[in-house]
């Protein structure tokens, strides 16, 4: 039920494609961050995202679940969270909406390094970001590949003073997607 | 002297003791007391030198200490991410596309723009002729001609929307940066053309991220991943630096160059990264790591002399100094150093032994290099590179070590190879030898044209026996002139010409037995310091000294130096001063917080290429950069604020001021931003305080000024003297009050001179009246007398007199007593101007029975005076001469009685009788009638009137008013 609304979302936000744009869609793929704190080391992943490229407008818009990350080092650590930091119940979805800078023709088979430029949603608050990555296009599949950091402050997620040590104030967050080209 | 040599050796020592944290050598400046969580978004300097920082907090202006609160009417909640200054005018833009502009002094002068913008502001930019250019992140370019605003935008005129900054070069060019490079925008008039230069054509990145033009008007960008790139605008492509190659800062979110020196880079996660023009590989790095905390750079500014001034997203504002920066990759306790231009490394001397220093893109790598064998470490004195490339490494105890062309193994040399003495304390080169100032007197060799890794360098040694006597030489230095100069302890200043030794050791009449640092600036004069007396110049003639007096603050000076604009540095235990060439001003650098036992060695210096001074310490190695000729060297000033009774005004527009404002307060601002403690004002208020008043305050209050023309004039100074410096001033009028105007006193005299004139004249006037008032009454009296002694009305009386004595002689008694009683009278009122209208009836009474007695019934006098009128006063004797008047000009008979009524109406008095003219008039003087109106008019009465009808003739006179009751 969840991924469908994504799908939805993604394909409603990426403005209308026109008959002839070459769209990459999909939702194959994983998202896993990192935080790596002076006393904890946390990592939880999710599978629950979709993407979408337009290969002719070379706008970009992903999107996850918030609520799937799994992985933690103990269930309460997942309840913090999600109640506590991300409260992913008033924000369930992080999405990144954008548009690749580089003058790059996706039509092409081969590997690409990327900057896409736009707009990191997550716990509500919007920033603007230069996000780089790697785009393997192969066919009809594209291979979507990033890893960039995110501020906590940022998103206005504050950590209590307790847990500090446990928290690393800047987070790493690894993509990597498949996203498989539309047939028109 | 072995006492000397120990204190060195001591000093030298003492550099293995102190561990201090390294520090980038900056001023933190904190907005936090004012405002908390503030990003420093902007910031620029006014005309005065204020400067002016918006912050997502609101405006704040800073005068090199401290942050104010600037309170905006229109207060809004968006950030102010832009700022300009032209003239008076601050422009500021928000992050809401709101822009506003308002005066820099008179905070009531704000306008907000009538245009918003649909995006935020990122850059305003006003040209010379008036333009106005904003650029927003999403709304494209807006430029303000002539009162009409014009928009450009994407993809017509721009090659995208989201600027994120924007410079104009002096020839009208903006340049503007974007995701698709660096664009170039040419205005002619209101067309726009634009030009995009990106990755084609050699920027390493094509988001621009920021720009900066220069002083030569050369564009620098400064991209998100690529580093930074100068833009070549003759052929169009951008010169990228080897260091941007491989770029491990991170984006570039601010450059500043500082005329074609120094280049300071801000990021947005590395802090800020300095380059030397001349060498674009080395940088120096001021981030976390590096001891300086504020990582996420705005914005970068160069002010008037010459600093860089970092705003930051939290809270701070750090002042990096213009003219000094600490070399971090060289660590601490440094004692000597010097430089290879061939690979610009740099070699230099630690407690830890000789170290060289290379640079390559993933930063410094410090190199050893042994010296001796087995692991022993020698303490180096000096580092010396000659003409031919051969490294000098002088030593304590060790002698000197030679590395032939700057190759290893070094080659050392000691007193068994022929040197003067195995302690070096410096060694120089000159054009043709190399010169050792040892303990044990002076050795030299040439060096020219031979390879020293096959022949050994051959010492010539002076001693005692060449004549130079004392056997501590602490500096040698071949000058420009063929002279060679000892700084020598014992014998002062030693010169060594064709072969002779002279000596100069007493100067006027200071003794300099001992000097330590010797330099010659471009001009040929040669300098000196010696440890306690200050320095000395020698400009071929005469000697000139600056010590204390002349304002050479430290004397202890360790080393000293003329760098290129001839300036003379004087090294010095806790900082440095500079002795000025052009203005022959010492400039101090003593600030403890940068310098304080910064203990550089005797000289240790080192002069680059760039003739930049390298300045080995016990706090690491400091780098001077002799200031470029368009830096301030004085502060600058501002009459910020003029107060009348404590109440902030127009004083740009009002001058003038009424008797009663006369309570001023002035408040002025003086800016060294280099070290704001350093500045000292002086005050005058011209038309009040008759000489300059010295003061560290920057408020002057003048309570209770007098009327007049006035000029108050400010001052600020960072020397100890106030030569050469601006002076700021507010000249004003406090208005007299209006009865001290001219015209009012003119007015007034010419109404009191008037006033006194009628008062005189008025008096004169009193006094002929008085005059002939007197006259008048004399006369009367004369006439009265003349009257009275009448022999006609004497022998009427007589006549009468005797009738009545046969006839009634009670009656002629009566009589008798009457006629005294009538002359008494007249005697008693001769004086008297005036008399009650009663005392006249009774003195007219008198009369009236004389009178009756002798015409009998033939006569009639009738009184109709009102009771109330009796008070009113008459010229004595007046009715009487009246009565008289009748009886005399007419007939008196029994067939025709003369009735002669006296009747008062209030002031007025008439006295009538029935006309029956006597057939035969008596000649008459008339003297009479004209008697009593001349007396009348004289006392301020009416004129008497005389009517005359067929029947009647009757006389008016006006009774006057008794003043006194």
């Amino acid at each position: 039920m969840f991924l469908l609304s994504l799908v939805w979302l993604v394909l409603s936000v990426t403005e209308m494609p026109q008959q002839k744009d070459t769209v990459f869609a999909g939702n194959a793929g994983n998202v896993r961050f990192i935080s790596d704190a002076q006393l904890e080391h946390i990592e939880a992943a999710t599978d629950q995202l979709a993407g979408a490229v337009n290969g002719t407008s070379r706008e970009v818009f992903f999107s996850l679940s918030v609520v799937s990350f799994h992985g933690f080092n103990s269930g309460l650590q997942s309840e913090h969270f999600n109640e506590n930091y991300l409260e992913s119940d008033l924000f369930p979805v992080a999405t990144f909406k954008g548009k690749i800078i580089d003058d790059i023709d996706l039509m092409q088979n081969g590997a690409f390094e990327v900057r896409v430029k736009g707009l990191l949603t997550i716990h509500g608050v919007t920033v603007e970001r230069i996000i780089s990555g790697k785009v393997v296009i192969n066919g009809t599949t594209m291979k979507v590949e990033s890893t960039f950091p995110v501020l906590l402050a940022d998103h206005n997620i504050t950590i209590p003073k307790i847990v500090e040590m446990k928290i690393a104030r800047q987070v790493t967050v690894m993509v990597n997607m498949t996203l498989i080209r539309n047939k028109s | 002297m072995k006492f000397r040599f120990f204190i060195y050796a001591v000093l030298l020592l003492l550099f293995q003791q102190r561990g201090l944290a390294q520090s980038p050598m900056h001023r933190h400046y904190d907005i936090s007391s004012l405002s908390e969580n503030a990003s420093l978004n902007c910031a620029v300097v006014d005309q005065y030198g204020m400067m002016w920082v918006g912050t997502s907090r609101g405006l704040y202006n800073f005068d090199g200490s401290y942050f104010h609160t600037q309170s905006l009417r229109d207060s809004s909640s968006a950030a102010i991410t832009a700022l300009a200054t032209v003239g008076d005018t601050l422009w500021v833009g928000f992050s809401d596309g709101k822009l506003l502009h308002r005066s820099i002094r008179i905070w009531k002068k704000e306008t907000t723009s009538d245009t918003a913008f649909r995006a935020g502001i990122t850059n305003i930019v006003v040209s010379n002729e008036g333009d106005l250019f904003v650029s927003t992140y999403g709304d494209g370019l807006y430029l303000r001609q002539e009162g009409t605003w014009i928009h450009y935008a994407a993809p017509q005129q721009l090659p995208a929307n989201e600027i994120y900054c924007m410079k104009r070069s002096d020839d009208g060019v903006i340049w503007i940066g974007t995701d698709e490079g660096l664009s170039e925008c040419r205005f002619d008039k209101s067309q726009l053309r634009t030009v995009t230069y990106s990755t084609k054509d050699g920027l390493k990145d094509q988001i621009v991220k920021s720009i900066y033009i220069d002083r030569k008007q050369q564009v620098w960008a400064g991209t998100y991943s690529g580093g930074i790139s100068l833009f070549n605008r003759a052929a169009h492509r951008f010169i990228t630096f080897p260091i941007s190659n491989n770029w491990i800062y991170g984006p570039v979110t601010a450059i500043a160059v500082q005329s074609d020196r120094r280049v300071f880079v801000g990021t947005q996660n590395n802090g800020v990264i300095s380059f030397s023009i001349d060498n674009m590989q080395h940088p120096t790095v001021f981030n976390e790591s590096g001891g300086y905390e504020n990582s996420k750079v705005t914005s970068i500014l160069i002010d008037e002399e010459g600093n860089f001034w970092v705003t930051t997203k939290n809270n701070s504002l750090d002042m990096f100094p213009g003219l000094f920066q600490w070399e971090p990759a060289l660590g601490q306790e440094v004692l000597c150093m010097n430089y290879n231009t061939a690979d610009r490394g740099v070699w230099y001397a630690t407690l830890e032994g000789l170290q060289y220093l290379t640079f390559d893109s993933s930063g410094a790598s410090p190199r050893s290099i042994s010296l001796m064998s087995g692991g022993r470490i020698p303490v180096i004195t000096t580092i010396c590179l000659d003409a031919e490339k051969n490294l000098w490494v002088g030593t304590l105890d060790e002698g000197v070590f030679l590395l032939p062309r700057g190759n290893e193994p070094a080659i050392q040399f000691r007193e068994t190879n022929g040197l003067a003495n195995n302690n070096v304390l410096s060694i120089s080169a000159g054009d043709e030898f190399i010169w050792f100032a040892t303990l044990g007197g002076a050795s030299r060799c040439t060096f020219r044209h031979i390879d020293f890794r096959k022949s050994k360098p051959v010492f010539e040694n002076f001693t005692e026996e060449k004549g130079l006597n004392s056997s501590y030489v602490y500096q040698i230095l071949d000058d420009s002139k063929g002279r060679t100069w000892f700084a020598t302890d014992g014998e002062g200043l030693k010169c060594f010409v064709n072969g002779k030794f002279t000596t100069i050791e007493k100067i006027d009449s200071l003794k300099v037995k001992t000097v330590y640092s010797l330099t010659e600036d471009r001009l040929g004069n040669i300098w000196f310091s010696t440890p306690s007396s200050g320095i000395f110049r020698f400009d071929g003639k005469n000697y000139d000294h600056f010590g204390e007096k002349e304002g050479v603050t430290d004397l202890a000076i360790t080393a000293i130096v003329a760098d290129k604009n001839n300036d003379i540095l004087l090294i010095e235990k806790d900082g440095l001063e500079v002795y000025e060439h052009e203005s022959g001003q010492i400039r101090r650098y003593l600030d403890r917080s940068f310098f304080e036992d910064i203990e550089p060695n005797i000289n240790g210096y080192f002069r680059d290429a760039s003739e930049n001074i390298w300045i080995p310490s016990a706090k690491g190695v400091l780098k001077y950069f002799p200031p470029d000729s368009t830096f301030s060297d004085q502060a600058r000033l501002e009459l910020t604020r003029v107060q009348l009774f404590l109440q902030p005004f127009d004083f740009l527009s009002k001058s003038k001021f009424s008797h009663s404002n006369n309570h001023l307060t002035f408040e002025f601002q003086g800016f060294w931003n280099y070290n704001p403690s350093q500045i000292r004002y002086r005050y005058k208020l011209e038309g009040y305080d008759l000489d300059w008043i010295r003061t560290r305050d920057e408020r002057v209050i003048y309570p209770n000024l007098p009327a007049g023309h006035y000029t108050f004039m400010v001052q600020a100074t960072i020397h100890h003297n106030f030569n050469d410096v601006i002076t700021r001033s507010y000249a004003f009028t406090i208005n007299p009050p209006f009865w001290k105007t001219w015209w009012f006193i003119t007015i007034s005299a010419m109404m009191a001179t008037a006033i006194i004139y009628f008062l005189v004249k008025w008096r004169e006037q009193q006094i002929e009246r008085e005059a002939a008032m007197r006259r008048q009454a004399i006369e009367f009296q004369l006439e009265n007398l003349k009257t009275q002694i009448n022999p006609h009305f004497l022998f009427n009386s007589f006549n009468t007199l005797s009738t009545l004595i046969e006839e009634d002689q009670r009656l002629a008694v009566t009589y008798v007593e009457n006629l005294s009683d009538f002359y008494r009278h007249s005697l008693k009122f001769k004086d008297t101007d005036l008399i009650a209208l009663n005392e006249e009836k009774e003195l007219t009474d008198n009369y009236v029975f004389l009178l009756k007695q002798r015409h009998g019934d033939s006569l009639r006098i009738n009184f109709h005076l009102r009771p109330e009128d009796l008070n009113y006063l008459i010229p004595p004797l007046t009715l009487q001469l009246l009565i008289e008047n009748s009886v005399k000009h007419n007939i008196v008979s029994r067939e025709k009685p003369l009735t002669v009524i006296i009747e008062s109406h209030g002031q007025e008095l008439t006295v009538k009788n029935n006309l029956q003219p006597r057939t035969s008039p008596i000649t008459s003087t008339g003297m009479g009638m004209k008697n009593i109106n001349a007396r009348f008019e004289l006392l301020g009465g009416k004129p008497i009137s005389v009517a005359k009808t067929d029947s009647h003739f009757i006389v008016t006179v006006h009774l006057i008013k008794n003043q006194s009751s």
